[in-house]
């Protein structure tokens, strides 16, 4: 055996895996991003005693034989590497269905074992599990875990090195025809990695008849495909592996599962559903939810930022007092005021925010959007799962953008992934709220986010004109509800505090140095000169805020600060050199205008060159047009 | 009948699925299987997605009415 022990995680999505592995490698390691070409997995390198392992947590799967990009990006990597151990993480309350993939796991004939996660959700729903009878069938190492509260992973991890050879209960035999293709396929792929056994390689010579592995080529496959509908008629191999599978898994789940009491109608996921999810109050609820979410975090925000202002005063004072002259003072003016806007006015409003959308997110309230927002979402060319990336637009675009990955239609997901752009993210949340808040009420901020509903709606249908191809069926599972804990809500505010602290206060100082820099040898005017057709000629605004305009595509939260260092005005002064229509004006603009540097990088990659320029104009236009308007409402 | 006719709580079992072949796959894939007792809970407002429960695989699915209609189903027998 080599040195690093490879481990594998496989479940089906929303397994509870992925706090599986979290719990598996704890902090003692590193965990990486992998962006895959079209999901990402996740891989960590741990040692437990004197062993060394390397942990990966693949993508969520239904079935290794589907033609999914999560099982493409499985399936790849069980081709490509030697994976030592297989634990395959079940939800044990739904037990027969993920079984299915537990069957399919077994006849790779890996080292593995079976984890029965969330069991307390299972004995909740009445099931009990005798692991003796999974053990005995499958012949293999079975865990009863509930990963959320860290309980029996301990007993995984020392596991690891005892996992056996599970039994292939799945051994399907096509017919002569058939068979003798499907060997030729297993031949190719052995000469190639002589490493995988003969199980292993049927199964992924299956999934490749699927066009997902590319062993074979695309002639090939037509023909072999020919030679399948000839002894197999309507039925594909998959059909066929999918019916053997649900009745062994079915058995398994007689055997070693039994239901205790099922009282109906009574479980507060019932209760809970049946006020949220009715045709009435469901959508009134929804909306009152992202309201108060709104409002909520705007009082946050309102509260904090003056006490995070104080100590900056402080400094500012200081600086003041040195009286000194030259470069120095301006660099250091420059770089007390970068980490002021983004301590003062950007993390009081961005981390509340993502704390609450990361509540949504965790209870399970953002698939019950998408089944009451489907059909309309559906009338103006989207699909029920665009709800997903749409609403995490609001914490950040460019995950949210990459997160339009969900939906498995192209016509739907660029679409989403084009509109993303539009939803205000946090940084200019953070501008709305501030600039309202100080100048134009609270109201402002609400008409604003109502009227970009409009505009992404009617974007939405104007570029599904573009488009030929039917809109795809909406089909999503509905988890249960769950109870977020405080590990996870911290976690994910802890990950987007690391990356707004490490990524985005580097780059607000260095755009500030640089504005100061610009400043300090005149060269802003040349910029701020060229640009006045369009901030002083048509958006009527002042020509210092030209080079801010551009920085804002760097980074929006940019945007206020530099506004504030251009005009030589401290933000809470604003209105003294801006008119209320003025700063009305700006705060549409910002919030509409091209999308930042990063966005149009994640755009670029999801749906290329042509929608990102596309884009780039659309917004454009609708901000200045939407600004002029607003001007002329002011000017009432 | 299909799927999209029944009324709310109705006890149904899945006689038939004739969608495509890619949702098909879905289907069967998330645990909606022919045989399998299933009953509509919620339906969205303006005639939207309807949520269906899986009583056999334990699991809860939102279908869009286009998928609803091709799934063909019957009333259970009361006993």
């Amino acid at each position: 055996m080599h040195s690093t022990i490879k481990v594998a995680l496989i479940g089906q999505p929303n397994c509870g895996k992925s706090t599986f592995f979290n719990q598996l490698v704890g902090y003692r390691a590193q965990t990486s991003n992998f962006p895959g070409t079209t999901v990402e997995f996740l891989k960590a390198e741990v040692t437990y005693g004197d062993s060394k392992f390397e942990i990966i947590d693949l993508p969520g799967i239904y079935s290794l034989l589907g033609e999914e990009p999560a099982e493409k990006v499985t399936l790849k990597y069980i081709l490509n590497n030697e994976i030592d151990v297989i634990v395959n993480v079940v939800d044990s309350s739904v037990l027969s269905r993920s079984l299915e993939l537990t069957v399919e796991i077994a006849s790779l004939r890996i080292p593995m074992i079976l984890v029965l996660n969330m069991l307390d959700e299972a004995e909740k729903k009445g099931i009990k599990i005798d692991t003796e009878a999974l053990k005995q069938r499958l012949g293999v190492e079975v865990i009863k875990t509930i990963a959320v509260q860290g309980k029996g992973v301990d007993q995984v991890v020392k596991s690891l090195k005892n996992a056996r050879i599970p039994t292939n209960l799945l051994s399907v035999p096509f017919d002569d025809e058939v068979e003798k293709e499907l060997k030729k396929v297993v031949e190719k792929i052995r000469i190639k990695h002589p490493e995988i056994s003969e199980e292993t390689s049927r199964i992924l010579a299956i999934a490749d008849l699927e066009g997902q592995l590319g062993i074979v080529s695309e002639g090939e496959l037509i023909e072999l495909k020919k030679i399948f509908m000839r002894s197999l008629g309507e039925k594909s191999p998959w059909l066929i592996m999918h019916h053997e599978k649900h009745k062994i898994a079915m058995e398994l789940f007689e055997e070693s599962a039994q239901i205790v009491h099922k009282e109906m109608g009574k479980s507060i996921d019932y209760v809970l559903d049946s006020v949220l999810m009715t045709p009435f109050f469901g959508p009134i609820l929804a909306l009152i939810i992202l309201l108060l979410t709104f409002f909520i975090v705007q009082r946050i925000g309102t509260y904090l930022g003056p006490l995070l202002a104080a100590p900056f005063e402080f400094l500012n004072q200081q600086l003041k007092n040195l009286n000194s002259t030259g470069l120095s003072p301006v660099l250091l003016q420059s770089i007390l005021d970068g980490l002021r806007s983004g301590v003062e006015i950007v993390f009081p409003y961005f981390i509340p925010f993502i704390f609450f959308i990361s509540i949504l997110e965790d209870i399970g309230y953002l698939p019950r959007l998408a089944f009451l927002l489907d059909h309309f979402l559906h009338s103006i060319g989207l699909h029920g799962k665009s709800v997903v990336p749409l609403i995490l637009g609001l914490g950040c675009n460019v995950p949210a953008v990459f997160s339009s990955r969900i939906i498995e239609s192209e016509r739907e997901r660029i679409t989403t992934a084009f509109l993303i752009p539009l939803v205000p993210c946090s940084a200019r949340l953070s501008i709305i709220f501030a600039l309202s808040t100080l100048f134009l009420g609270p109201w402002f901020s609400f008409f604003l986010l109502v009227l970009d509903i409009f505009v992404i709606a009617i974007l939405a249908k104007l570029i599904s004109v573009f488009f030929k191809s039917e809109l795809t069926d909406f089909i999503l599972e509905i988890p249960p509800y769950r109870v977020p804990t405080l590990k996870s809500l911290s976690g994910k505010v802890w990950f987007k505090l690391k990356d707004f602290i490490g990524f985005a206060l580097p780059v607000i100082i260095a755009g500030s140095i640089v504005l100061s820099l610009l400043q300090y040898f005149n060269i802003d005017a040349i910029i701020n000169n060229a640009l006045s057709i369009f901030t002083e000629g048509i958006l009527e605004l002042k020509s210092e805020l030209g080079v801010v305009l551009i920085f804002g595509i760097l980074r929006k939260e940019l945007a206020l600060i530099m506004a504030s260092e251009a005009l030589h005005t401290p933000v809470q002064m604003l209105n003294s050199v801006l008119s209320t229509g003025q700063i009305a004006k700006f705060v549409v603009f910002i919030t509409f205008y091209t999308p930042c540097l990063s966005t149009i990088l994640a755009l670029w990659k999801e749906t290329g060159i042509k929608w990102t320029l596309l884009q780039i104009f659309l917004s454009l236009t609708v901000a200045t047009l939407l600004a002029l308007l607003t001007g002329i409402l002011f000017s009432l | 009948m299909s799927l999209n006719e029944a009324k709310l709580n109705d006890l149904l079992i899945v006689k038939g699925i004739k969608a495509g072949r890619k949702a098909y796959r879905r289907l069967v894939s998330l645990g909606i299987n022919v045989g399998d007792r299933i009953r509509v809970l919620h339906s969205a407002p303006f005639g939207g997605a309807i949520l269906v429960e899986d009583l056999d695989s334990g699991i809860k699915v939102a279908l869009g009415q286009g998928l609803a209609r091709k799934i063909i189903v019957e009333h259970a027998q009361h006993n």
